[in-house]
């Protein structure tokens, strides 16, 4: 029973950090909360939903048309909500990403309807591992989340990509200094967050199906991921994210299901007032 | 007639709710997105009393209590942070709020609470102007004492703690206790709106304290701007300007009035993108007067 628990909320975990990677990337070098981090989410899924289930292409080709799709939808934000307005405050920024994402969120009900639906996936028999039944999605969950933590590993510690993002985050004007054009930056980290946002609708759309607030309702979960890893750090965001599905999932154990979203309430409130700078954080944030 | 007045109700309500946030974060500094809760609070509370036969007016009064607890509480939990963490935690607060009344029975459930007694149910041929007319009463004392409050050295204070914590701070004003005051006068019209909205609907459900509400406020006061008539001019805007939308729709178009509806919320976020970037202070914004103005 407790395991099974803790395995959902593992599946959970993933899901939610694939959604704080992007967040906290983000959070970090542009320095506000992206509240359409959502709504980027749920777009990705009704792309997967839209190219796999209703045109009926193939698996690869619907996932590669996602991902782009998803990423055009991202940028869009980015150029619409958060490049022109420049330096002025996060709280701006934060509305306007909000406006975005009720934009976004009501033309995905207008085209796609706002019932749940479902890839129609085929269906397989689970595998057990000694009494723990594991669907074919939740492998793909676990397999897609540990390679997205690698390929994040190898872009910011291993690629020149990487060394100029930690140079933005860490002091922008310097990085500007040197030479690192962080309108550049930006963009790119923008795409990976596009990424990020298409794999976990993708994979969420399959695991629970899709309905035009999914996004929405995974967005305070992932920012209590993000304070809890440490704003601007991904992989703190993975262990931030397994401890929040982890809680919202063994929760279910003492109280309703239904006071899910109170409980990643409680986790984002005790984040902030423990550890206001996240678990892992060193002198330079990395 | 009557669906003027069902707009007007609907108007006078979301003003009530726009005039507190807008003293919340137009003056304090305090971008509160989870006035939604309070109202949400206000309107539960006010529908199980009336409910259990208590008279609609004891109750309107008496759902202040959990309501000025609640927003006491969410500052007591947020107003150590900065501004876009303080926005991001009072906004799950009112998700909180909504998702946790789905799951309390006494509350109804996902069902909600149907058969609250309504306002002036003892004149029925008159009931509808009875309850606009208290709603605009309301709405003028509410909006009155908000007029008063930031045109006195009290408002200067706020904006001044807006303007810049720290130097306020230098200069001997108790900030913190500022903010947390804020956040409580604030939360009276929102609770307000709630216990009023519970008895003149006369049905709730967790599905009407969601986060359009919060957006449709949001964007009233941002394009209204931070002065009462702007917040009043933002709130008429786009709740009078929804329903006509509804209401156009709704006769022989039915079968697309959510379409209409899902539309006119593309609308409000393009409009509240455009202020952002194009007219930051709203379409009338609040001028300091000039005693305070040093």
């Amino acid at each position: 029973m407790t395991v099974s628990l803790l395995f959902t909320g593992i599946i959970m975990g993933c899901i939610i950090a694939q959604v704080a990677m992007g967040l906290t990337l983000i959070w970090g070098i542009d320095g506000f909360i992206n509240v359409a981090q959502g709504a980027q989410l749920t777009a990705g899924a009704y792309f997967a939903y839209y190219f796999y289930a209703r045109l009926g292409m193939s698996i690869s080709v619907a996932a590669t048309l996602t991902v782009l799709t998803t990423c055009a939808v991202v940028l869009g934000v980015y150029f619409v909500a958060v490049q022109p307005l420049g330096a002025s405050s996060p709280t701006s920024k934060l509305l306007a990403t909000l406006a975005c994402h009720m934009v976004i969120i009501s033309l995905v009900a207008i085209a796609w309807g706002s019932a749940v639906q479902t890839y129609g996936l085929p269906v397989q028999r689970d595998y057990e591992f000694h009494g723990l039944l594991v669907s074919r999605v939740e492998i793909a969950i676990l397999v897609a989340t540990g390679a997205v933590v690698a390929v994040m590993y190898m872009l910011i510690f291993r690629s020149r990509l990487g060394r100029r993002v930690r140079a933005v985050a860490d002091r922008p004007e310097l990085a500007r200094v040197a030479g690192i054009s962080v309108q550049r930056i930006e963009i790119y980290i923008w795409i990976i967050n596009g990424v990020c946002c298409a794999l976990a609708g993708v994979l969420l759309g399959a695991q629970a199906g899709v309905y035009p607030l999914m996004g929405w309702q995974l967005l305070l979960t992932a920012c209590a991921a993000v304070v809890l890893g440490g704003i601007g750090n991904p992989f703190g965001a993975v262990v931030g994210g397994l401890i929040a599905g982890c809680a919202m999932a063994t929760s279910t154990l003492w109280i309703s299901p239904a006071y899910e979203v109170a409980v990643a309430f409680g986790v984002l409130a005790i984040a902030l007032i423990l550890r206001p700078k996240g678990l892992f954080t060193t002198a330079t944030g990395w | 007639m009557g669906y003027v007045i069902s707009v007007a109700m609907l108007i006078g309500i979301y003003s009530l709710l726009a005039v507190g946030f807008n003293l919340e974060s137009g003056h304090a500094g305090l971008t509160n997105l989870g006035f939604v809760g309070v109202y949400a609070i206000g309107a539960y509370t006010t529908a199980l009393l009336s409910l259990h036969g208590v008279p609609w007016p004891i109750s309107t009064l008496a759902a202040l209590a959990p309501s000025l607890f609640a927003a006491y509480l969410l500052g007591w939990a947020t107003l150590h942070l900065t501004d876009d963490y303080f926005a991001i935690v009072t906004l799950g607060f009112a998700e909180a709020v909504q998702t946790s009344l789905t799951g309390v029975s006494a509350a109804g459930g996902v069902y909600g609470l149907v058969g609250v007694p309504t306002m002036f149910g003892r004149f029925p041929a008159a009931q509808q102007y009875l309850q606009v007319a208290f709603v605009l009463v309301v709405l003028a004392a509410i909006v009155v004492a908000n007029a008063i409050l930031i045109r006195s050295d009290y408002g200067g204070l706020l904006r001044a703690a807006k303007a810049n914590v720290t130097a306020a701070r230098a200069l001997g004003k108790r900030t913190p206790a500022l903010r947390r005051s804020a956040l409580l006068i604030g939360a009276v019209p929102a609770s307000l709106a709630g216990s009023i909205y519970a008895s003149y609907i006369g049905y709730l459900s967790p599905a009407a304290f969601g986060s359009s509400l919060t957006f449709l406020i949001v964007a009233a006061v941002a394009l209204g701007g931070n002065s009462i008539t702007g917040t009043l001019l933002g709130a008429t805007v786009f709740v009078g300007g929804s329903q006509a939308i509804q209401y156009m729709t709704s006769g022989g178009l039915s079968s697309n009035s959510a379409l209409f509806a899902q539309l006119n919320v593309v609308v409000m976020g393009l409009v509240l993108l455009g202020i952002i970037r194009f007219r930051r202070f709203g379409v009338l914004p609040f001028r300091e007067p000039s005693r305070l103005a040093e």
